[in-house]
């Protein structure tokens, strides 16, 4: 978002009903939302329809009038009380997950050779991301994947700054931890 | 490991993105979905697998608190109108679930026809791929299993309104405005791809019976999928000239071009194997008919090669050259059709020829 008034502005207009002011939100945070949810979920497929979902609640939200300070946090947190949700419909964490294909935007600048090691060295990324514990999984990838500084993710996990500082250190020692094993047993 | 370098592998996943197609369609169906909200049902919206059920409360409600105002207190222009307004509404979220035939429909269809007047032009066609949808299902909810219409003049007032409806999206799709919005024009043009498939098949399926067929019916049904041919093409035009730029990967252009190749290609064979089973053609219209579906296969062939050179827009014309071969083949061919009032030919044997002709003009309409 350009800035903090911008995206009063844009959402003062959303709760008028202007539909284009949301395709503007929806521009800005498809991605993230989508990234933040594809790694917590077991499918592409769930991957998209809960962005999907979470965009529809935010405009039904906001068409009730509710006063919206933050619509990043609001974004987030609706996106994992849907995850919340899916898991509880399914009794509970799915154990085993798929590898999936991400998609990766084209790169032509690489040669194949190249984009075969990004997709490896990405692959064993993700499987050491969706092995942390989720409150060290969110603040990865919350504050290195998707650019939320300390601050936000500290209201988003509802946790203090500096309890947010300690719980970044342990995230990146369970990562580095999980992916020293890995490359140990290759 | 340090954790800088922890960073930069984590930091690998940034490239993690959704199918440019699937963001652009969902942004389109979110907008129309919103737009269309504007009557809320309680039906749970398909694609984004939300329940929209609030809005019905909430329209209930205010149903309720209107007739309760207009009973309890002195009567007066503002409570009257309120309460009219508040039946309409009620009568509109209770129309959504009509069908055609049905007393609300009407009450549906006026609905549907306020919102895409009050839609900007811009996002008209999301909203007429979404009541295209609705009447591709409405379409399926009025034929029986058997594929005979229980009332044609129905079912023939859906398949108009469609086949209106893909014109609309296909004259949208102008070259002035998938350049203003070269995002949107391609999760419309995908749109359209996925409906004109769906149309297609449910014409085929559930809509055509050959006992039920006369020339002017075969002729609507016809017209209806020759509109969402049109509309397909210049979908498949949009997706080939603007995908690449919005993020639509090479794997997805080749498949969508493919998908067309093969289509055709399945077109080619069967006018191949009806023209050899042809009694009732001349031997000069079998000739040309062939020549053209081997015309048609050849341009394909070179489209197959195109697409391997990943020179899409040039595969493209070809695609295209086959396809108005195969297509413009097909027409004569059921023109040349069905005249079977010859001198000599007894009332039975005029019979048996005519239902065989409409076979062959139903066969050759898709």
């Amino acid at each position: 978002m350009r800035s903090h008034i911008h995206e009063r502005i844009l959402l003062y207009k959303i709760q008028q009903g202007d539909t284009e002011s949301f395709g503007v939100i929806y521009d800005f945070y498809h991605e993230k939302i989508y990234r933040y949810v594809f790694l917590k979920l077991p499918t592409q497929e769930d991957a998209e329809d809960v962005t999907a979902d979470t965009f529809l609640r935010i405009w039904q939200y906001l068409q009730s009038k509710n006063r919206v300070k933050n619509i990043q946090a609001l974004l987030y947190q609706t996106a994992r009380n849907l995850i919340v949700d899916f898991y509880r419909k399914r009794g509970g964490k799915v154990e085993s997950v798929d590898e999936q294909e991400i998609v990766v935007a084209d790169r032509s600048d690489l040669t194949l050779e190249e984009k075969m090691n990004l997709k490896t060295d990405m692959a064993r990324a993700e499987r050491a991301i969706r092995q942390l514990k989720d409150i060290y999984r969110d603040v990865i990838i919350l504050h290195f994947l998707n650019d939320v500084p300390l601050k936000d993710v500290a209201l988003l996990i509802e946790k203090s700054s500096g309890a947010t500082r300690v719980i970044l250190h342990r995230a990146l020692k369970a990562l580095r931890d999980i992916m020293e094993s890995e490359t140990v047993g290759v | 490991m340090r954790n800088s370098e922890v960073i930069k592998k984590v930091g690998l996943l940034k490239a993690i993105k959704p199918q440019a197609s699937w963001s652009s369609q969902t942004r389109s169906l979110l907008l129309s979905q919103i737009v269309a909200q504007g009557v809320s049902s309680t039906k749970r919206a398909p694609l984004l697998g939300a329940t929209r059920a609030y809005g019905f409360t909430a329209i209930a409600e205010a149903y309720a608190a209107t007739i309760g105002v207009l009973v309890s207190r002195p009567r007066n222009a503002f409570f009257t109108t309120a309460a009219a307004f508040g039946l309409a509404v009620f009568a509109v979220v209770v129309a959504q679930s009509s069908l055609p035939g049905q007393p609300l429909y009407q009450v549906k269809q006026t609905s549907e026809d306020i919102q895409v007047a009050l839609t900007p032009p811009a996002d008209r066609s999301a909203l007429e791929l979404s009541l295209i949808d609705r009447r591709i299902k409405e379409l399926e909810a009025v034929s029986a299993e058997e594929g005979t219409a229980k009332d044609p003049a129905i079912v023939d007032a859906l398949v108009q309104d469609v086949s209106k409806k893909f014109e609309s999206v296909e004259k949208n799709l102008t070259a002035s405005r998938v350049k203003e919005d070269p995002k949107k024009a391609v999760g419309i043009a995908s749109l359209v791809k996925e409906k004109s498939q769906d149309y297609r098949r449910v014409l085929a399926e559930k809509v055509v019976s050959p006992a039920a067929m006369d020339d002017a019916r075969i002729e609507t049904i016809s017209n209806a999928v020759r509109a969402a041919d049109k509309a397909n093409s210049k979908a498949l035009e949009v997706l080939v000239d603007k995908g690449a730029s919005v993020g639509v990967s090479e794997t997805e252009l080749a498949a969508h071009l493919t998908e067309t190749i093969e289509h055709t290609e399945s077109l080619a064979k069967d006018l191949r194997q009806t023209v050899k089973m042809a009694g009732l053609v001349s031997d000069d219209q079998k000739q040309e008919t062939l020549k053209k579906s081997q015309d048609a296969q050849v341009a394909l062939d070179e489209a197959k090669k195109l697409i391997e050179q990943k020179d899409y827009k040039i595969a493209l014309l070809k695609v295209t050259e086959g396809k108005e071969l195969v297509d413009g083949a097909r027409r004569e061919l059921a023109a040349s059709v069905g005249d079977t009032k010859q001198e000599g030919v007894s009332p039975e044997e005029g019979d048996n020829a005519s239902s065989t002709s409409s076979e062959m003009k139903i066969k050759l309409v898709f």
